[in-house]
C-alpha cells in the first residue's frame, strides 16, 4: 500500500512503521555485535523471550494486546539499554548511540500507534503505557552487553511477527467492514421492497 | 600448563569466596543471607568480574555454578571472545567451581572489553566477565588552540598512541589564568574532532592562560605539558564574505575577484592578509595566490579561455590590539564559480597563418610572464595595469593584422 493508503489505514501505517524498524535494526544489530565483540559468540541456545504459544489460535483482541504488551516491554527495556550504553560506548560511537536513540523513538511511536488501533477496536485502557519504570540499571558489564543484544534480537523477532499480526487484524477488519456493508445493503434492499409494496 | 597445589587451590577458594560476596553485593547476582549462605540468582558467576589488567599479565578466573542446577564443574568450558579455550588451561577447584588461567594477556580486542564466558555442556552461556587489558594512557601532545573572533577558545591535541589503543581513555582539558587563576575544566568535548574541546565564553584578554590535558583510563592517568597562550595571539575569523568573481571585459584569460573583510573583527584594531586559491572545474588541483596582502580585490590572470573556475578566499587577522604573533588562517570561503570568455579567434585549417600567430602569441605571453614573475608576480596593481595595456595593444594589432589578411589571401 502506498503512503496515502497507509495514511487512511491504521494497520497499513503500523506495518510501515514495523518495516522501517526492521530495516534500521539490521545494520544496528551488526554494529552492536561488532562493538561488543559478540561476532563469534553463539547466542542461538539462548531462547528469545518471544513466546509463540497458541499464537495461531489467538483472537484479534488477544493478538493486539499481546503486541502492545510486547512493544511496551521492549520500549522499557530499550530505554534501559540506551541509558546503559550511553555510559559504556566510546564517544566516537556517538552516531551508533544516536541510532539506538532513534530506534527507541520509533518503538515509542509504534507503541502509541498500536494503542490508537486498540482504541479503534474498542480495547481502551486494557494496558498500562507507563514507560517510566525502566528497571534498575545494574549488573556486570557482560550482563549489560548481553541485555542490549537480547533486546535488539527480541525487537527484531517482534518486528517480523507483528507485521503478520497486523496483516491478520487488517484482513479481519476488512472482512468485518465488508460484512457490515453487506448487512446494510440487505437492509436497504428490504426497506426498498417494503416501500415498493406499499 | 598451570599447576595447582593444594595450598594455592585453598587460598584461591578462600579468596574467591570473598570475591563472590563482593560480586554479590556489587552486581546483585545473588542473595546473601545473615547465615553467610549465598543463593545465586543466575546459573553461574565468574570471578573476578570485569577485571582491568596490564598487557602481558596473567589472570586466574573461576566459574561457580549454582549447585541446584545439577551442573558439574567438569561439564563446563570457557570461551574468550567466542573462541573456545583449551582444556589444558582449566582446573576443577571443586564440584561446582571450574578455574581457568590465562597467561601473557594481549590488549583487549575491543574497547568494550574481551568477553570471557563460562558455558554449560550444551554450549549455553552460563556467565560472562569482561576483561579490560591494556596500558596506562600516554601523555597527550601537540596541544593547539584558536579563538574564533576572540569570543571563544577551541583546543585540539594528539593522544598518546599506546594508551588509547585498547582501553577507553577519558581526556579533560584544563585551563587557568597564568599567575592568579584557579583551575577551570572545559565542558564541550569533540566539537572539532575526537580530541578537542570548546570553551565558549568567559575568557580574559591580555593575560596569558595555562592550558593542559589530563588523560585517564582504567589503568592510570597522566598529564600533558602545559602550554601558555594569550587569546589575542591565536585569533582566527570567519572566511571573507560576499566573494564575487566576474569577467574583466572581454579579456579571455582573466577574472576579477572581490570580497569583504570579515565583519566580526571590524571593530577591533587588526590587520588582515588574504590568500586566494582557484582551480578549473574538472581539476582538484588548487593554485594559490598567497601575496594578495590586505587588498579586498584581485585580478587572476593567465587563465584558460572559456573555462569555469572555482575561487576561494581566506583571511588571516593579525596584530590584534598589537599582538606580535602571526595569526591563524580562517577556513576557506565557499567556492564561487565564474567562467572566462571564450576565445573569439577559432583556430582553423582555413587560416594558414593561425599556427604562426599562435606561436607568436605564445612567445609574447611567455616573455610577459617571465617579466611579471621576475618583477611583480601576483596581484600588484602595477603588473595588472601593465598587462591590461599590453593585452589591449595586442588585440588592436591582431585586428589590424586580420583586416589585412583577407587581402593577402587574394
Amino acid at each position: 500500500m502506498d503512503a496515502n493508503g497507509a495514511h487512511h489505514d491504521p494497520f497499513a501505517l503500523g506495518i510501515q512503521q514495523l518495516r522501517k524498524i526492521r530495516v534500521d535494526l539490521i545494520p544496528l544489530m551488526e554494529k552492536y555485535v561488532q562493538i561488543q565483540g559478540f561476532d563469534d559468540l553463539d547466542f542461538s541456545r539462548e531462547s528469545a523471550s518471544v513466546e509463540i504459544g497458541n499464537w495461531t489460535e489467538m483472537a484479534a483482541e488477544e493478538r493486539l494486546i499481546a503486541n502492545l504488551s510486547a512493544f511496551l516491554e521492549l520500549e522499557r527495556q530499550l530505554k534501559r539499554v540506551v541509558e546503559e550504553q550511553k555510559d559504556l560506548l566510546h564517544p566516537r560511537e556517538h552516531v551508533f548511540h544516536g541510532d539506538l536513540h532513534s530506534l527507541l523513538g520509533q518503538v515509542g511511536a509504534l507503541r502509541e500507534h498500536l494503542e490508537q488501533i486498540g482504541s479503534i477496536l474498542g480495547l481502551c485502557d486494557q494496558w498500562s503505557s507507563d514507560i517510566t519504570e525502566v528497571g534498575a540499571t545494574g549488573g556486570s558489564m557482560f550482563e549489560k552487553k548481553v541485555r542490549g543484544y537480547k533486546v535488539l534480537r527480541d525487537l527484531s523477532v517482534w518486528s517480523v511477527r507483528s507485521v503478520r499480526d497486523l496483516r491478520k487484524l487488517q484482513r479481519e477488519r476488512e472482512r468485518y467492514m465488508r460484512e457490515s456493508m453487506k448487512e446494510v445493503e440487505t437492509l436497504m434492499e428490504r426497506v426498498e421492497t417494503e416501500i415498493g409494496r406499499e | 600448563m598451570p599447576r595447582w597445589s593444594e595450598k594455592s587451590e585453598k587460598s584461591f577458594l578462600i579468596e574467591h569466596q570473598g570475591a563472590e560476596r563482593n560480586i554479590c553485593a556489587e552486581f546483585q547476582v545473588c542473595r546473601l543471607y545473615d547465615s553467610g549462605d549465598i543463593v545465586m540468582l543466575h546459573p553461574a558467576i565468574i570471578f573476578p568480574q570485569d577485571p582491568t589488567l596490564m598487557i602481558g599479565s596473567s589472570l586466574t578466573a573461576a566459574c561457580s555454578v549454582d549447585s541446584d542446577l545439577n551442573l558439574k564443574a567438569d561439564d563446563l568450558f570457557w570461551t574468550l571472545n567466542g573462541k573456545r579455550l583449551p582444556s589444558e588451561l582449566y582446573t576443577i577447584l571443586n564440584g561446582t567451581v571450574m578455574g581457568v588461567v590465562l597467561n601473557n594477556l594481549n590488549g583487549s580486542k575491543q574497547q568494550s572489553g574481551d568477553n570471557l564466558v563460562c558455558h554449560g555442556k550444551d554450549g549455553r552461556i552460563l556467565a560472562g566477565s569482561c576483561l579490560y587489558v591494556g596500558l596506562p594512557p600516554e601523555k597527550p601532545t601537540n596541544i593547539t588552540c584558536w579563538s574564533k573572533n576572540m569570543k571563544d577558545l577551541t583546543c585540539r591535541w594528539a593522544p598518546g598512541s599506546e594508551g588509547e589503543a585498547y582501553l577507553h581513555t577519558n581526556y579533560t582539558l584544563k585551563y587557568k589564568l597564568r599567575w592568579y587563576g584557579k583551575d577551570n575544566t572545559c565542558q564541550e568535548y569533540h566539537t572539532m574532532g575526537p580530541y578537542s574541546c570548546h570553551i565558549p565564553k568567559d575568557l580574559a584578554l591580555f593575560t596569558p592562560y595555562e592550558i593542559w590535558v589530563e588523560a585517564s583510563n582504567r589503568l592510570g592517568s597522566t598529564t600533558s605539558d602545559i602550554i601558555t597562550l594569550d587569546v589575542l595571539d591565536v585569533v582566527t575569523t570567519d572566511p571573507p564574505s560576499d566573494v564575487h568573481v566576474s569577467r574583466v571585459g572581454d579579456l579571455e584569460d582573466q577574472l576579477s575577484v572581490r570580497w569583504s573583510s570579515p565583519p566580526a573583527l571590524k571593530d577591533f584594531l587588526f590587520q588582515a592578509k588574504y590568500q586566494i586559491r582557484y582551480r578549473v572545474e574538472d581539476s582538484i588541483e588548487w593554485k594559490v595566490v598567497d601575496d594578495v596582502g590586505n587588498q579586498t580585490s584581485c585580478r587572476l590572470a593567465g587563465l584558460k579561455p572559456g573555462t569555469v573556475y572555482f575561487v576561494q578566499i581566506r583571511c588571516n587577522p593579525f596584530g590584534i590590539y598589537g599582538s606580535k604573533k602571526a595569526g591563524i588562517w580562517s577556513d576557506w570561503s565557499n567556492p564561487t564559480a565564474a567562467s572566462t570568455p571564450r576565445s573569439e579567434r577559432v583556430p582553423g585549417v582555413c587560416d594558414p597563418k593561425s599556427g604562426e600567430q599562435n606561436s607568436t602569441l605564445r612567445r609574447e605571453l611567455k616573455q610577459f610572464f617571465g617579466w611579471v614573475k621576475k618583477h611583480a608576480y601576483g596581484c600588484s596593481n602595477l603588473s595588472i595595469k601593465l598587462y591590461d595595456q599590453w593585452r589591449v595593444w595586442l588585440q588592436k594589432s591582431h585586428k589590424t593584422r586580420n583586416q589585412v589578411l583577407p587581402g593577402d589571401k587574394l
